[in-house]
């Protein structure tokens, strides 16, 4: 017994609709975090690598030690920062005679971010879940300033 | 095939069509109201920014109704006066999908039945946020909560639970006259949160309690508070609690405020 046209047909087109469903919903879950821009704004100068008004391409999680994040300061377009990711969720961060130590380790480099307003030694502090301590050169928009970033702050991953 | 079977197999299609339409209709409704949550739980972020905490808790309350199950417009929706909200965030912590999600609930389910003096009551075993809502619970019991040491094996702490953790471990070590966990608590806060308007208050603590910053510097901070957005009484009573904390800088804030350490020993 062979199956009827129209039946045929009706499975081809559900095939056709089911794929291209499945197609639209893979591409509005993992396409988004590939597009997402900001520009740098036009004073920054505080990560190196990054040039005031170029745009830069952001990545979507997971982010780690050492990852370049960006992040909201404020509620305008430029109120844009950058820092390097030097604490962790759950990381113990504190400064012990103007180093920065992240779980008693210290942060490379840290040295030329300078000490935090003349004290040398404050913390431990424990960096809450989905936050991140993030340094920069002068600190003029990092976590010495801000505090952790958090989750409604994070842009994103900025691109290699 | 039958002209009746050709009408079957097409009617079995409409039927079919209608059913899929209507799952993609509910599908496109659901798509939305998620979107308009996204955008009113982003613009209720941008509120809590601005301090305007009562216009954040109304677009996420409004973002909450639309999507009841999730977790991050429930807890900004909140207001801890109220009763009911604890009824609310039980329903979406027994709705929650995700573990982590759970868990941030749970905390905030916590911290508030320990701050209407109720016990915490929520299973947070083997986390930073249980072993901190326990401290909190030691305190208010007036018990000693012991030195507070998070382990690197247990999942991190929220950001509200460790906020208020560390302050009311500070508060209570200030009123001890535990000067060292006074200023590693200060000092926490100080990371946390250094644009809060208490910052300059917790700035000249630990740099009051730090045995190598010179007496000047220690005025210039008592100074910034006394400019700060909470001059006048209260800085005040600010560098008067540090003087009575640190009889090593009590010459120095005389010198300098002779009012502030009137009738300390």
């Amino acid at each position: 017994m062979t199956t009827p046209e129209p039946v045929i047909w009706a499975i081809r087109t559900l095939i056709w609709f089911a794929a291209l469903a499945v197609g639209l919903v893979a591409a509005a879950t993992w396409l988004p975090p590939y597009f997402n821009r900001v520009q740098v704004p036009p004073d920054y100068e505080d990560l190196g690598g990054l040039i005031p008004m170029t745009g830069v391409w952001l990545t979507a999680p997971p982010y780690f030690p050492g990852d370049g994040l960006a992040y909201r300061t404020g509620d305008g377009p430029e109120d844009i920062g950058f820092g390097i990711i030097a604490g962790m969720p759950g990381d113990n961060v504190r400064l012990v005679g103007g180093d920065l130590l992240v779980e008693d380790a210290d942060v490379p480099s840290w040295k030329e971010f300078g000490t935090y307003r003349g004290i040398y030694d404050i913390g431990p502090m424990t960096v809450p879940a989905g936050h991140y301590f993030v340094v920069s050169r002068f600190h003029q928009r990092d976590s010495m300033v801000l505090g952790v970033i958090g989750p409604d702050q994070i842009l994103g991953k900025v691109r290699e | 095939m039958t002209s009746g079977q050709r009408n079957a197999i097409g009617f079995a299609m409409l039927g079919a069509g209608l059913i899929v339409l209507l799952i993609s209709a509910l599908m496109i409704w659901g798509g939305v109201q998620r979107w308009f949550a996204v955008v009113e739980t982003r613009e209720a972020f941008d509120q809590l920014r601005r301090d305007r905490v009562e216009d954040a808790r109304k677009l996420a309350r409004r973002a909450a109704d639309r999507v009841p199950d999730e977790p991050t417009p429930a807890l900004l929706a909140v207001d801890p006066t109220d009763s009911e909200a604890l009824d609310r965030l039980v329903t979406v912590a027994a709705n929650c999908r995700r573990h982590v999600d759970r868990q941030a609930v749970l905390a905030a389910i916590g911290l508030m039945r320990l701050a209407a003096g109720k016990p915490s009551d929520v299973q947070l075993e083997g986390t930073a946020d249980g072993r901190l809502l326990q401290a909190i619970a030691a305190v208010r019991a007036g018990r000693d909560p012991g030195k507070l040491k998070l382990s690197k094996d247990e999942e991190p702490p929220h950001y509200q639970v460790l906020r208020a953790a560390h302050t009311v471990l500070m508060r209570w070590a200030w009123q001890e006259g535990k000067v060292s966990e006074t200023r590693a608590h200060a000092g926490a806060l100080l990371l946390l949160r250094p644009r809060a308007p208490e910052a300059p208050a917790l700035h000249f603590l630990v740099g009051a309690s730090s045995p190598v910053m010179p007496e000047a510097d220690v005025i210039r901070l008592g100074e910034a508070v006394r400019d700060g957005r909470d001059g006048g009484v209260r800085a005040e009573a600010v560098i008067r609690a540090v003087a009575a904390l640190l009889p090593m800088r009590r010459a120095a804030i005389a010198a300098k405020w002779p009012k502030a350490v009137e009738g300390l020993p």
